[in-house]
């Protein structure tokens, strides 16, 4: 994999060649607009990371001039604002990192964009020792199976796909739940419970969690 | 009582009175009133009425109305630029009275107050920029930092790692800071509602919360928009999260509650500050060395300086609850 790293501060610029060396990228190193054009010219990009304070001019009007057959652009920079975020990704960034930014995440999101295409959801979801098969929809605890009903896999599923995150309780509502369905106010709530009462029996006790007037979150302190 | 109209009457009937006495005694002197031989004292009276009086008369009433109306057309005129001030005020907008909009005489005072407005405004714009560079400037060494931190075994950068997130953290909320108090963010700023913004927010903060043994939660409570810069008050709330859940016993549980009206609380376990506490903390303002807890100072001070440029403030829960408050005006029904 192939990075080019448009980053001004020649420090940090290959101090990031370095890390992501280490992780098997390799980069070349432009300085600015003029150097990042050289670049382009001569060599082959599977991404781009892009600064946006640049010395001679804005990387969002370089990224703009493009050709539409650009590799994907993940934007790192010091501006942090929503408004800034979004107007880097409406411009046609791929993505976007906050300076300052671990080496592992820039490196993970290089290795997405450059997965994105085609990319296809995995059968059997894995979170710590659970497992869930999307097609049998038979979920595991340590290799042993769960004995859980429709609408808990259907809850576990989302759960799994979004582990570590909070999952919003009207989006699991939304998959768990036609819109002809009426849903009470605390039939998501049973379901957690049988999920987690499941999870309990078979020796996992602090896995599911409720962040009570938001959603739910999946994951103990091993697993995430 | 001061005020022009007042003034204005008093002046017409002290020159009418002044008026009155010179006519009287040129009618007296006409008409030889203390000659040794006077006319008849009703004539006197009949001379002085039609020439005194009833001119006078006729000339204060038409005077005085006029002046009247004269002086509630420009009271109209005050009131009205006045609405248009505080309708910039509620918006945060800086404000630039049209220059025909008042009497000529008041030019040199509008024209005075404008360059007073336009002067604080491009003091703001500049801080803004300032602040944009310092923010630019501070995350370059802060990336070389943590891309330095790399090379070191895991459970040692783990620890300046926090803290290089900790400066960045407060980077934004400077950078924030300024935005929140520059007078052409009038645009970005949109109407916010504290319950979403109570769920984005702990959505957001919730897995580390949980992973530190913390529960947090979200009520709500007849929520109302506000209007603002909605990541400015954004790093207000989580700035309070984070700090109540660093007092926060494990175990027990932070709630966000979003409402009465555009409120926004952050209750915890803990005993709370009391009013003046929080006043010394605000006080003390960025000398984050001296106040309690060190970056957590620092992230009060701004959080509620971030309160104040939104017209709100910060304030303390006791003695209902322990915890936090950003308070905001609601926002005019459009």
């Amino acid at each position: 994999m192939r990075t080019l790293i448009i980053e001004d501060n020649r420090e940090l610029a290959s101090l990031l060649a370095e890390r992501l060396g280490a992780r098997g990228i390799d980069s070349d190193i432009a300085g600015g607009i003029a150097e990042a054009d050289d670049h382009m010219a001569v060599g082959q990009f599977d991404v781009i990371m892009l600064d946006l304070g640049l010395p001679d001019g804005d990387g969002i009007d370089w990224l703009r001039g493009l050709p539409a057959d650009r590799p994907p652009v993940l934007i790192l920079s010091a501006r942090s604002t929503l408004d800034d975020r979004v107007t880097g990704l409406d411009t046609g960034a791929d993505d976007y990192l906050v300076k300052p930014a671990e080496v592992e995440e820039i490196a993970a999101r290089l290795r997405a964009l450059i997965r994105r295409p085609g990319r296809r959801d995995p059968v059997v979801l894995t979170v710590g020792d659970v497992t869930f098969d999307t097609t049998s929809r038979q979920a595991e605890l340590s290799g042993r199976p769960l004995a859980i009903g429709r609408k808990e896999a259907d809850f576990l599923e989302i759960l799994l796909r979004n582990a570590g995150k909070v999952v919003p309780r009207e989006r699991i509502e939304g998959a768990l739940y036609s819109a002809a369905d009426p849903v009470t106010p605390n039939a998501l709530e049973a379901v957690a419970s049988r999920l987690r009462r499941r999870f309990a029996e078979a020796g996992e006790e602090d896995i599911l969690h409720t962040v009570r007037g938001v959603g739910y979150l999946f994951g103990n302190r091993r697993t995430s | 009582m001061n005020s022009i109209a007042g003034r204005l009457l008093r002046g017409l009937l002290i020159s009418g009175l002044a008026g009155g006495v010179v006519l009287t005694l040129m009618v007296i002197y006409e008409y030889g009133l203390l000659s040794p031989n006077p006319p008849p004292f009703w004539r006197t009276v009949r001379e002085i009425t039609e020439h005194v009086l009833v001119p006078f008369g006729v000339f204060l009433a038409l005077f005085g109305i006029g002046a009247l109306l004269v002086v509630r057309r420009v009271e109209r005129q005050l009131k009205a630029i006045a609405g248009d001030v505080r309708e910039a005020a509620q918006d945060l907008r800086s404000y630039q009275m049209p220059p025909d909009a008042l009497p000529a005489e008041l030019t040199p005072f509008t024209d005075a107050v404008n360059e007073l407005t336009s002067r604080l405004a491009e003091h703001a714009r500049r801080q803004e920029a300032f602040a944009a560079d310092a923010a630019h400037e501070l995350k370059t060494p802060l990336s070389i930092l943590a891309l330095s931190l790399d090379k070191l075994p895991a459970e040692d950068a783990a620890p300046l790692r926090a803290q290089i997130h900790a400066l960045s953290d407060m980077v934004d909320q400077l950078l924030l800071l300024a935005r929140s108090n520059a007078p052409d963010t009038a645009q970005r700023r949109s109407l916010i509602e504290p319950d979403s913004l109570a769920r984005r927010i702990v959505a957001e903060l919730a897995p580390a919360a949980i992973q530190a043994g913390r529960e947090l939660s979200v009520e709500t409570d007849h929520p109302a928009p506000f209007r603002g810069l909605e990541e400015a008050v954004a790093a207000s709330l989580r700035t309070l999260i984070v700090n109540a859940l660093r007092a926060a016993p494990e175990g027990s549980e932070v709630i966000v509650r979003a409402g009465p009206g555009a409120n926004l609380a952050v209750i915890d376990g803990g005993q709370g500050l009391t009013s003046d506490e929080l006043e010394r903390l605000k006080a003390r303002g960025i000398r984050a060395d001296r106040a309690p807890g060190g970056a957590a100072g620092l992230g009060l001070a701004i959080a509620d300086r971030i309160a104040d440029s939104h017209g709100g403030e910060l304030v303390t829960c006791l003695p209902e609850s322990s915890g936090l408050a950003l308070r905001f005006p609601t926002a005019r029904p459009a």
